[in-house]
């Protein structure tokens, strides 16, 4: 960038229309407007400040901007501008750049309007002037000279004590040198896990979900398709072994449709040889049960007539039957010898228990049986009761005996007959045997066929339903593929960022290390060496006893510091700076700047103040000094023959300065 | 090198020049905000790894 003009109408002393034009030659690139104190140098800087960004920085009344006489002259109603117009060339292109502010009377106090207007046009090739849309304003000035890095451009030396150890330092270093170029890449670019940048957004945009989903989805397709597979091989089998079994279904079902005589007569046979097992087991039985009421009934059957004759004489016989029944004389005696009855009575020779039992014994034997045949008679009556039932038993159980015999001879009979008739014949029973058993077989396996359909049916649809999900995930695969790629190609592109970042950012300190010790030396008249740390804070260091230590800072050499230190930057600056030095080599150079200074040199002795008159127009495109007469004297021998334009601030009052 | 490796080699020398050039104007101008460069970089990405070279 370079300033070709400045134009201020009543800002602040300047009075009515101001204008500057600026060396823009080459050779000559020092423009200087010489001026002691309070004759308005720091005001023209001001005036870049206030036209660029519409900022300024006044001690008194920073607000009010219109000169003061103008102000004093308005009555209410009147009208008056502030207005600076700057002309620059910035990259091959003339911007005029033009800041207006109203100020209107009116109450007799004149105020200025809150939001001054700003206007920017540019000539175009064909040398027509063209305006820049009000929305796009402040862009472009900052796209001429970025806000941020002004100050180190537009140079109130006299504000600012030590400019190298200022906060915003290293971003300016980072600005005007290109890092922050990278950095603001990097810090877009960004990371997975940041997901506002350009690498976090692309991993957002990712259906990871889908992908497994999709796999998931194939997984189970090519399940179901090795199911039905297995499910097409037991159906094969399973039709196999109906149709084998149909065809033997078929055979008997032959067979037996043609030997049914034989069936029946079979199974008539058959039938046969049942009843008779059973009838068997009936004849064992009773047999059985013959010979066991014999054994138990025999003797009193067999003893009937003894035993009748017996009953029949004793029938004659007489006895008396007074006795107690199964009593003895020596139950008797015991009883009167223990003088005492079962009864608890007392028995003693003389009284009534004993007289009693003394009676008794005329009753019992020896003296009486008249009891003992009574009971004999009893027992006798018992005894050839079960006799009257036995025979007839006996009777009922040989004729069961022989009709089981009977039967079973009448049944061998007629199995003999049918066997002769069947006799070299198959046998038909096996076949229904068999055949029963091919029904139950093709029976289950039809089932089993069936229940091998539905589960192919299953099988087939979920591969229906597994293919659409499947089709559905594929567009989102690839979508995912495609976004892989774009982060392949962004995290290759931050890791060289970062990899470069971390070359340039080491290589350019030390690079200015080296050029603002370069210019240091030019400049000041002692052995000091200047040294710049990772935050691009500056410091004086001096040797001593081969050790180096922090030197103390004069007013003269933090301004000759500050001055190599500037120098330095902008001498960077002008060169050419790639990411790297092959033919890819991206250009990082910001556009070269112009310095504008206020009072440089004070507090610069006259050989400090010598040295940066002659560095600073080597270094800059182009140098504008404000700069007091007194110091001018010392900077015009060696800065002389790079003067293009040369000023002088006229100051007739107080409140107005006219430029010669 | 292969051509597919000289093809993508060139695509990404392209994004680097594209990306630092529109972070580099938009350093000076601030013309667009964090949102937009973000996209801006993710569009120019996109479009470099669709070209044939």
């Amino acid at each position: 960038m370079l300033i070709k003009t400045l134009r201020m109408e009543n800002f602040r002393q300047f009075k009515g229309t101001t204008k500057v034009d600026f060396s823009c030659d080459p050779e000559r690139n020092v423009t200087i407007i010489l001026g002691d104190n309070t004759f308005g140098k720091t005001t023209l800087l001001q005036a870049f400040n206030w036209c660029f960004y519409g900022k300024v920085n006044f001690d008194q009344h920073p607000d009010f901007l219109l000169n003061y006489e103008v102000s004093g002259e308005m009555r209410n109603g009147d009208q008056q501008i502030v207005e600076v117009e700057v002309t620059v060339v910035h990259d091959g292109t003339e911007y005029v750049i033009t800041r207006t502010q109203r100020y209107n009377c009116a109450g007799n106090n004149v105020r200025g309007e809150k939001v001054p207007n700003i206007k920017v046009s540019y000539k175009q090739p064909d040398g027509q002037t063209e305006s820049v849309k009000a929305v796009q304003v402040e862009n472009v000035i900052n796209n001429i000279l970025p806000e941020d890095l002004s100050t180190y451009f537009f140079f109130d030396t006299e504000r600012v004590s030590s400019i190298s150890t200022r906060k915003d330092v290293a971003e300016a270093v980072k600005g005007l040198l290109g890092l922050s170029i990278m950095d603001s890449a990097i810090r877009h670019l960004g990371e997975r896990s940041k997901s506002s940048t350009v690498i976090g957004k692309l991993y957002s945009s990712m259906d990871l979900d889908g992908d497994a989903k999709a796999q998931e989805a194939l997984n189970r397709i090519q399940t179901a398709e090795a199911k039905r597979t297995a499910l097409a091989e037991q159906l094969a089998d399973c039709e196999s072994q109906i149709n084998q079994y149909d065809a033997r279904k078929e055979q008997l079902d032959a067979i037996l449709r043609d030997n049914q005589t034989t069936a029946t007569l079979q199974k008539k046979k058959d039938d046969l040889e049942k009843r008779i097992v059973l009838e068997r087991r009936a004849l064992s039985e009773a047999t059985t049960m013959y010979f066991k009421e014999f054994s138990a009934g025999s003797l009193a059957f067999f003893a009937q007539p003894l035993l009748k004759t017996a009953s029949a004489f004793l029938k004659e016989v007489k006895v008396d039957d007074k006795g107690i029944r199964d009593l003895t004389k020596p139950t008797i005696i015991e009883l009167i010898q223990r003088g005492r009855c079962v009864c608890g009575q007392e028995i003693c020779e003389g009284n009534d228990a004993y007289k009693h039992l003394m009676e008794e014994l005329a009753y019992v034997p020896p003296e009486s049986i008249g009891n003992t045949v009574r009971h004999y008679r009893e027992k006798l009556a018992s005894f050839s009761r079960p006799a009257d039932r036995t025979y007839a038993s006996l009777d009922q159980r040989y004729r069961e005996i022989l009709r089981s015999k009977n039967r079973i001879q009448e049944w061998e009979d007629e199995m003999q007959v049918i066997s002769d008739q069947i006799k070299g014949k198959a046998n038909m029973r096996q076949y229904e045997v068999e055949l029963a058993d091919i029904r139950t077989r093709l029976r289950d396996l039809h089932t089993k066929k069936d229940r091998i359909n539905r589960d192919d049916g299953v099988q087939k649809g979920d591969i229906d339903r597994y293919k659409k999900v499947y089709d559905s995930l594929t567009a989102v695969s690839e979508k995912n593929r495609q976004a892989m790629e774009i982060i392949a190609y962004a995290e290759t592109i931050r890791e060289w960022l970062t990899e470069t970042y971390k070359e340039k950012e080491l290589t350019i300190r030390e690079d200015l290390e080296a050029k603002v010790n370069e210019i240091f030396e030019k400049m000041y008249h002692g052995h000091r060496r200047v040294a710049i740390d990772s935050k691009y804070h500056v410091e004086l260091l001096t040797t001593i006893a081969d050790k180096e230590i922090a030197a103390g800072e004069s007013e003269g050499s933090n301004r000759v510091k500050n001055f190599a230190f500037i120098a330095g930057l902008v001498a960077l600056a002008k060169g050419k700076i790639v990411t790297d030095k092959s033919e890819d080599g991206i250009n990082l150079s910001s556009e070269p700047y112009p310095l504008v200074m206020d009072a440089p040199f004070s507090n610069a002795d006259e050989t400090h103040t010598a040295n940066i008159s002659k560095v600073l127009p080597e270094i800059a495109e182009q140098v504008i000094m404000f700069v007091m007469q007194k110091d001018w004297n010392y900077a015009e021998p060696v800065m002389n023959d790079r003067v293009g334009n040369r000023y002088h601030l006229n100051k007739l009052s107080e409140t107005h300065t006219k430029l010669n | 090198m292969s051509n597919e490796q000289s093809t993508q080699e060139k695509r990404i020398n392209a994004m680097k020049y594209k990306i630092l050039k529109a972070e580099q104007e938009n350093l000076k101008t601030r013309e667009k905000t964090t949102e937009q460069m973000v996209e801006t970089i993710r569009r120019i990405i996109t479009d470099e790894a669709k070209k044939n070279y």
